[in-house]
Formats: C-alpha cells, structure tokens, sequence
C-alpha cells in the first residue's frame, strides 16, 4: 500500500484548495464584475435613496422628470397609492410595458412596502446601465407613517427638523387625501418624452432550475 | 452474456457531476435540474384530457409557454442518452425492479408509485429537486438549498426504518 | 467571460444543444455512480452506502470550488449565474416531504430519469407517481399559493446570512464534506453486510 492513497490526496486537494480560499478576495472579485461599479456599497449608503420629503416635492412642483415606480402587488396599489405613481409589480419586470414605463431618461423613484424589494429593483435596473433610479427611504411604511400623522419634533430641534415637520404637516392632506385629483393633474405618462437609448431589456426568465 | 461492471468510485463519479456542473454555470449561467420537466410532461398529459383546465389554473399555465422547447427539457432527454450509454457501457441494461429480497414486485412498484407522488409533490412545493435545488443551489451558496438539502436528508431518514422491509 | 450564454455569445438554438451536451455528461455520471438504480440510492439511509452522500457533497465542492476559483480569476461574473431563491418555509417543508418520497420511492427526479433509460421499471413507476404527485400540488395550489411563497428571502445566499467571507465559507463547506465523507466511511464499516 502505497503512503498515500489517491483517496487522502483528493481529500487533501479539496481542503487545500479550499484554504486557499479563505484566505482569498473573493468577494471582493464578484463585485468588481458588477458593470456599475460600487453598487453594493452605493445602496448601503445614502446617495440611492430619496426621502419622502423630497419625493412630496417633486410632486407638489409636478416635476415631468420624476416617475415613482410602485413596486408593489396591484390589489396593494388600489388600496393606496402615491399620487401619481405607476404600478409595475416586481413580477412583470422584463415585459414589454415594463420597458416602456421604465423610461431611461427620467428619474425613476422606486417605491415598495420597505426598502427590500425596492433594493432588488433598483440593483437590477442599475446594473442594467439605467441612470438616475432612486428608492423611496423606508418605502411606504414610512411614507404612511410621515404624511399621516406628523409627528412636532419635540424639545430642542433644529431649523431643518422644524421645516421638515412643517412640510410633512402642509404635504400630509395631499399625499394622504383627493388623491384622484392629484394623479390626474400629474399623471408621469402624459409628459413622456420618446424614449432615446431605449434598448430592450433582456427578459430574464425566473425558472425554478429544476 | 457481459457480466455487470462495477460502479466508480463515488468521489470520482462527484467531481465528474459537479465539472458538469460547472460546465453549465459556465457555459449557461445556470445549474441542473430534472423535477420542472415532469412538471412539463404533467401540463402536457393534463392538456390533452382538457386545455380549458390547463389555462385556467394558475400553476399549470406557468409552463404552458414553449412547453417542450425549454433548456431543461433538452438537457433531461440528454440525461436519458448520458444513463443508457453508460449503462450500456458497464452492462446494466436490463429489465428489472430495483428492491431488496423481501418485497414482492408489486408492493415495491405500489410504494415506488407513492413515493414518487409525494415527491413530486415536494419538489413543486421547494421548487426543485436534488438536482435543480439541492446541487445546483448547493454549489452557489444558496440559503434555501442548505436548508432544503438537509431537511430533504431529516425527512429520508425519519421515514427509513418504517420502509425498511422495501430495501434491506 | 463567462457565463457565455449570458454574454450572448450563441443564441437560444445553440443553447439547447448544449443543454443536451450537458444532460448527456450528468446522466452519463449518475449511472456510473449507481444512481440508476433505486436499492443502491435508499441504502443511503440504512447507513450502509453512503454513495448518495459522497457523490453529492464531492459534486457541490467541485462545482462550488470550480465557481470560486473563477470568479477569483476574473473569468466569471458570478452576478449573472442563476441563484436559486429562497423561500425558507416551502424550502424545509418541501424538502422534509421530498425526503419522505426519497425513502420510499426510492429515486429522486434526476435519478429516475436514468433508472427509466437502463430499463428500470420501478424508475417508469415512480415517474407516473411523481407526475401525479405534480398534479395534486397544481391543484391545490390556490389553497398552497400563501404558504408556497413563505418566507421569501430573495437571492439569499450563506455569505450573506452569516455575514462573512465567500472564501471563508467554501473553505468550512469543504471541510464540513470532507468531515462527512470520512464519517461516512466510517459508518459503512460499522453498518455494512453486503455490499449493493
């Protein structure tokens, strides 16, 4: 019998490739072949996301170039909407009425219950080369939570906390109510511009792999 | 009569699935899989009893598009070429009913029959199976594979000693 | 770069070729293994072949190893390799289910599939039960659909839910197998008869 067997040397293979490994940059290789670089640590900071004072902005200003994206199911949608957002459910990514609300040209705000499912859009249509995309911070949870009941900063606060309550309580009764007046005035579809670099989008096929 | 080979060693036989599945990430970007196929004959058996039923059910009509002209449909009729040439290799092929001794062959066949049923019933419910979940989702990482991998071990092994009379 | 296919570097025809390519090479080693045939597979879970075990846990390192050392290199961009979704609560339950069947089916998908082409009937057997098994959850799928979808965690991978290193991972996933593989021989002295 020989001193090692071919059996402890593919073990031994195994283990030390694996050791290799451990001690090798692996991750930081995986993220280097996302296109857009740096969209992990992007997303983890602030600069992909918008807050709902900002995004009340746009929509009392009617900006044309801001279309909110609401990720949600459509029976979430009916139930309540932002003014002026589209529905277009996670699901129906890839299809053709998809690409032509996910317009390249405008900023896109990306609107979900959190900020996990908004996360996962806004990671794929970034890595798709699209350019100004942006998540609703807190997504509607918070949304709810800012326009429905304001909350007077208490104690001592500063000339920014003060404005941003101030705003939230003028916002609050247009976000939250009439808002079949508000969508229609500032319904995005109706200032849309043709779409330029419009390139369609590979479907990406959700299979089971098995 | 060619007398049967013996089986490779199974650390050999491993590393020659998981290249192939390396081959398939690589060249597909994707794993293997086996269990959405018989899902496919399933749609397909059912539409020839009734179309209408297929439609109107919101799981079967999932794979009503290009029922058959699907990746992993090709690559099963390639697993059905890949086994019989190796069968046929190592002189395996033959009619018979794998079983230990002391079963009849219609008790094995009526326990293989519910024990196909439950797994499939299984596999739709995890979304795969050992190929499409367990070993492709086990080889990049995935939590939910893990975590089925050793609940679809749990549930085996649980189950075994009730069942032993089939195999030992 | 690879994924080639996601590079489109050959179209969707080609794709199924290699798809048949690739079936041929799995089926081809499922059946040397022994996987065509069921009493090898359940003796898995008498402790006296742990062929099932081996042959898996050496395929999921190789591959796993495989897409490891790739990525390192450059040469695959992991990002756009399929990851199965997790969905905790139909993955364990499904997967307990799925055991239950492997124990006294005796085949799992993949493996029946090679049973029906070296001639196995109980392999012909288990497929019509596996579809009619298909049937029933397509069925009663609009009483499952909430509990189908449980626990969604997106593309959820170990790394991620350990929070730590890729690397670090495979190597403790090589030495978790590399540990079963010896237990599992281990346990086949101790448990084995006959050999099947």
């Amino acid at each position: 019998m020989a001193a090692i067997s071919p059996k402890q040397l593919g073990f031994g293979t195994f283990i030390l490739l694996g050791l290799i490994l451990a001690f090798s940059p692996v991750d930081r290789m995986a993220r280097a072949e996302i296109e857009v670089s740096g969209l992990v640590q992007e997303i983890a900071g602030e600069s992909a996301y918008i807050s709902p004072e900002d995004l009340a902005h746009a929509i009392i200003d009617k900006d044309p170039s801001v279309i909110i994206v609401d990720l949600r199911s459509s029976a979430d949608f009916a139930g309540y909407s932002i003014p002026g957002s589209i529905n277009l459910p996670v699901a129906e990514f890839g299809t053709d009425r998809a690409d032509e609300i996910l317009d390249r040209d405008k900023t896109l705000v990306l609107v979900s219950n959190g900020n996990t499912i908004s996360g996962q859009a806004w990671v794929i249509l970034k890595s798709q080369g699209y350019p100004d995309v942006y998540i609703l911070a807190g997504g509607m949870n918070y949304w709810v939570e800012v326009f429905t009941n304001p909350v007077k900063p208490e104690g001592v606060y500063t000339s920014d906390e003060q404005f941003r309550y101030e705003l939230r309580k003028a916002a609050a009764p247009l976000m939250m109510g009439e808002q079949a007046v508000q969508s229609d005035a500032n319904t995005p579809t109706e200032t849309k511009t043709p779409a330029v670099r419009k390139t369609s989008v590979k479907k990406k096929k959700v299979d089971e792999g098995c | 009569m060619k007398t049967e080979q013996k089986y490779w060693n199974p650390y050999l036989v491993g590393v020659g699935l998981g290249l192939t599945l390396l081959a398939a990430f690589v060249v597909m970007g994707r794993g293997l899989g086996a269990s959405s196929v018989i899902m496919r004959l399933t749609v397909l058996t059912t539409g020839i009893f009734s179309t209408e039923h297929v439609q109107a059910n919101p799981y079967f009509s999932e794979y009503t598009k290009d029922l058959l002209k699907d990746w992993l449909v090709f690559e099963v009729i390639g697993v059905l070429i890949g086994g019989f040439i190796s069968g046929a290799l190592a002189g395996r092929l033959k009619k018979e009913i794998g079983k230990g001794p002391n079963i009849s062959n219609r008790g094995r066949l009526i326990y293989a029959f519910a024990g196909g049923a439950i797994m499939g019933f299984g596999a739709r419910l995890a979304r795969g199976c050992t190929s499409g979940l367990a070993l492709t989702g086990g080889a990049t990482l995935a939590l939910g594979a893990w975590a089925f991998m050793f609940a679809v071990f749990g549930g085996a092994y649980a189950t075994a000693y009730f069942v032993r009379k089939q195999w030992i | 770069m690879a994924p080639f296919y996601k590079f489109g570097l050959f179209g969707d025809q080609t794709s199924l070729v290699i798809a048949l390519l690739i079936g041929i090479s799995f089926g081809f080693w499922l059946e040397r293994g022994g996987f065509g045939y069921s009493r090898k597979l359940a003796m898995q879970f008498y402790f006296q072949d742990l062929t099932v075990l081996k042959v898996m846990f050496s395929a999921i390192i190789t591959a796993m190893l495989g897409l490891m050392y790739l990525t390192l290199f450059g040469f695959l961009d992991i990002s756009r390799v399929y990851i199965n979704p997790t969905y905790m609560g139909a993955q364990v339950v499904g997967g307990l289910v799925l055991g239950v069947g492997f124990a006294i089916g005796g085949y799992c998908p993949g493996t029946s599939v090679v049973g029906v082409a070296t001639g196995k009937i109980d392999a012909i057997v288990y497929l019509a039960g596996a579809m009619f098994g298909m049937l029933v959850f397509g069925e009663l799928f609009p009483l499952l659909k909430n509990f189908y979808n449980s626990g969604f965690m997106g593309n959820a991978t170990l790394p991620e839910f350990f929070n730590l290193p890729t690397g670090l991972i495979g190597f403790l996933v090589v030495v978790m197998a590399v540990g079963m593989f010896l237990g599992g021989e281990w346990l086949e002295r101790k448990f084995r008869k006959d050999g099947v």
